[in-house]
């Protein structure tokens, strides 16, 4: 019996010490505790001196509790996010103090030891240091807030079904969808299938071979109404496998706000270019009365000479009469037309981008002026692109400016007494339109006696005029629209020679 | 109008369709009508023909007024009927200022027209016999040897006889012979026709 008892002894020294190696070896901290809430120490591995720079016997005897952070004492019983259930095994992650003083990050695995009651006996605790860990992934917690509040719009994309896997909540708002169920959308989605299949598909490209793509790329939000734009999309790349793309990551803009407001200011300069339309009409008045006086006039002629002859029995009625009737219907055309062309002048029109011939526009608003020009004695020259552009742009607002700066070059020659320099009559106004590099080039010139360089430098300035009726706002309204249009306006004058107005606008050429 | 006032209107206005339906009014009285596009084109044109002028006082260039001095520079007196547009209230006052006979406003009344343009007819055939009774008057004072000039000048004054033999050292006889020279030949059929000749030779002194 000795010989198996001394075997069998001899067997649980092996084991044991084989278990004392284990434990002493370990770099994790093995710790027996007595339960909640004191978790006082009962027995605890020699890597605690590491982990907390006490030593076994230090520890030992003492509460556990009194080292935890304050605030990561009650994990346990408050079951913080901090702390996993797995198969009878709590794992929780916490702050805890070293003997220096400071705290380190801790991650234990404990499990209960009970009796046949049920009663806890004491817990088992497997315990390492996490503190690297957790400053990591705090950094990245950090990141990743920084992400998901971001005011831009943030949003993860898979390489090849382009299936929407992360948005933060500024996309979430935009997109009006879930944060927990992001895979609902794709990429393609949110653009015009022109823009998804075109534009959009060449900065993926882009993006996937040199990392990142910049610029704007119009979203499609009609659900949402919602105006948006991407501005950048970086291709999160694998260095191992051939550079293949894992995500693209997006950033976009909501630009709702800032479009309204766009919106807002054109519709406002539609409303003060109508009023400036307004304006001009009114004061072109006295010509429109005139010029429309004419052909009434001549109506009242012809039927009145009609009705003379034949009264008087003249020899032959029939043909006189027809005759009367055709002349006067000329008239009333020439009446009709001049009424057309005011209200078409004067129509409100909504924004309204087209393509239209410059040069027509030109002598439109010449024709429109014709009265005026007369009573100023104002001879217009047209030097017009032979090539005849076309300008993309708000045709009626166009016209606008054309007449304000016409209408400001005739009244230029005001000043002029009859014996200046200036007398020579007809006083030209020279409207020219030139193609020149993508841009159009229009000049307004006048030969009247010019803008000294003050007067110059206020010329664009609400309310400054040199007229007595004038409200000073034409020039200014002009330089909005012409800005609106993505183009300049601007004026040069030697100061007695005459002015000329400079307006640029692009041509694009599609 | 049965009895048109002889002479020919002059239309001077530069738009021509205006211009023809005036003319077409006018000829239905059968009155004379030129018209002309500009005062330019009228100046040149113009040659002393008896006639009124209708004129359009806005137009390019030499404007209606403008015209008006040119024609007084040039001592032309055609009775003038200024057309305005509506509103055109001062340019009409200035027109008038300038001597116009009236002014009318389109579009116009053709009866207010014809009778402005007959007035104004009449208004030239007088002006020319009055021309013509001046140049006679003129014609026949050139006639008049300087002493009987001289005695001419004192009989308008009031002077008798005796007080002009006097004035000019001569005899009351030799006075009598030069007075009726000088009644014969001005065609006077009293002193009071000579004054008002002489008042013609003379206008303003």
């Amino acid at each position: 019996m000795t010989a198996p008892i001394s075997a069998k002894l001899e067997q649980c020294r092996a084991e044991a010490d084989r278990y004392r190696l284990l434990a002493e070896q370990s770099t994790d901290m093995i710790s027996r505790q007595t339960p909640a809430p004191d978790w006082t120490y009962i027995d605890v591995s020699p890597a605690v001196e590491r982990l907390l720079g006490y030593t076994p016997e230090e520890l030992i005897g003492t509460r556990g509790r009194d080292l935890f952070h304050p605030e990561d004492a009650d994990n346990l019983e408050r079951r913080a996010d901090s702390v996993r259930y797995d198969k009878g095994m709590y794992t929780n992650v916490y702050r805890y103090r070293h003997k220096q003083g400071h705290y380190v990050w801790l991650e234990t695995t404990s499990r209960s030891i009970r009796d046949a009651d049920g009663q806890t006996l004491e817990i088992i605790c497997v315990t390492r240091d996490v503190t690297e860990r957790e400053r990591a992934l705090q950094s990245m917690r950090r990141l990743a807030r920084v992400v998901e509040a971001a005011g831009d719009m943030i949003l993860f994309c898979s390489p090849d079904a382009l299936t929407l896997t992360y948005l933060n909540e500024s996309a979430c708002k935009t997109l009006g969808a879930r944060p927990e169920n992001p895979g609902a959308l794709h990429l393609p989605e949110l653009f015009t299938p022109d823009t998804a299949e075109s534009e959009l598909q060449a900065a993926l490209t882009q993006a996937a071979q040199s990392g990142s793509w910049e610029g704007t790329l119009e979203m499609h939000l009609p659900l949402q109404q919602r105006n948006a734009e991407v501005r950048e999309i970086i291709a999160h790349r694998n260095r191992r496998e051939n550079m293949k793309v894992e995500y693209y990551s997006i950033i976009a803009r909501d630009i709702t706000v800032k479009r309204k407001a766009e919106e807002e200011v054109k519709r406002h300069q539609l409303e003060m270019a109508h009023m400036s339309r307004l304006l001009s009409v009114g004061e072109m008045a006295t010509g429109l009365a005139h010029e429309l006086n004419q052909p009434l006039a001549a109506i009242l002629n012809y039927s009145s000479g009609a009705q003379r002859r034949l009264e008087e029995g003249c020899a032959d009625p029939v043909g006189t009469a027809n005759k009367a009737i055709e002349l006067i219907t000329r008239q009333a055309r020439r009446a009709a037309e001049i009424i057309k062309r005011m209200r078409s002048f004067v129509r409100k029109t909504e924004y309204q981008r087209l393509r239209f011939p410059i040069n027509e526009a030109c002598v439109d608003v010449s024709k429109f002026l014709h009265q005026e020009a007369q009573d100023h004695n104002i001879r217009f020259e047209m030097d017009l692109d032979p090539s005849n552009p076309m300008l993309l742009a708000d045709k009626i607002q166009i016209e606008q400016v054309l007449l304000n700066l016409m209408r400001n070059a005739i009244e230029a020659y005001n000043d002029c007494d009859a014996s200046g320099d200036c007398r020579t009559a007809p006083r030209p106004v020279i409207l020219s339109t030139r193609r020149n590099q993508g841009e159009l080039h229009i000049t307004v010139t006048d030969q009247a006696k010019g803008i000294s360089a003050e007067a110059l430098s206020q010329l664009f300035e609400p309310f400054y005029t040199s007229k007595s009726t004038g409200l000073g706002m034409g020039l200014p309204i002009s330089r909005t629209i012409i800005e609106t249009h993505g183009g300049r306006l601007w004026a040069e004058s030697d100061g007695h020679s005459g002015t000329c107005f400079h307006l640029k606008l692009p041509l694009k050429e599609t | 109008m049965l009895h048109p006032a002889p002479g020919t209107v002059f239309i001077v206005d530069d738009d021509e369709d205006f211009r023809d339906s005036l003319q077409w009014l006018l000829e239905s009285a059968s009155l004379k009508v030129s018209g002309f596009a500009s005062a330019q084109t009228f100046l040149d044109a113009y040659d002393g023909t008896l006639g009124c002028l209708l004129l359009d006082v806005r137009m390019p260039e030499i404007n209606g007024l403008a015209l008006q001095q040119i024609l007084r520079m040039r001592g032309i007196s055609l009775p003038t009927i200024v057309m305005t547009g509506h509103g055109d209230i001062p340019m009409a006052v200035s027109a008038m200022k300038n001597g116009a006979v009236d002014f009318i406003e389109k579009p116009f009344d053709d009866e207010v027209m014809l009778q402005l343009v007959n007035q104004a007819l009449t208004q030239a055939a007088k002006q020319q016999q009055a021309q013509a009774q001046n140049s006679q008057i003129h014609d026949s004072y050139a006639q008049l040897s300087r002493r009987e000039k001289e005695v001419m000048a004192l009989v308008v004054e009031g002077q008798s006889n005796r007080e002009i033999a006097e004035t000019l050292g001569i005899s009351p006889k030799t006075v009598e012979v030069h007075r009726s020279r000088v009644m014969g030949k001005m065609r006077a059929g009293s002193i009071a026709e000579l004054v008002q000749q002489a008042a013609r030779l003379n206008p303003g002194a």
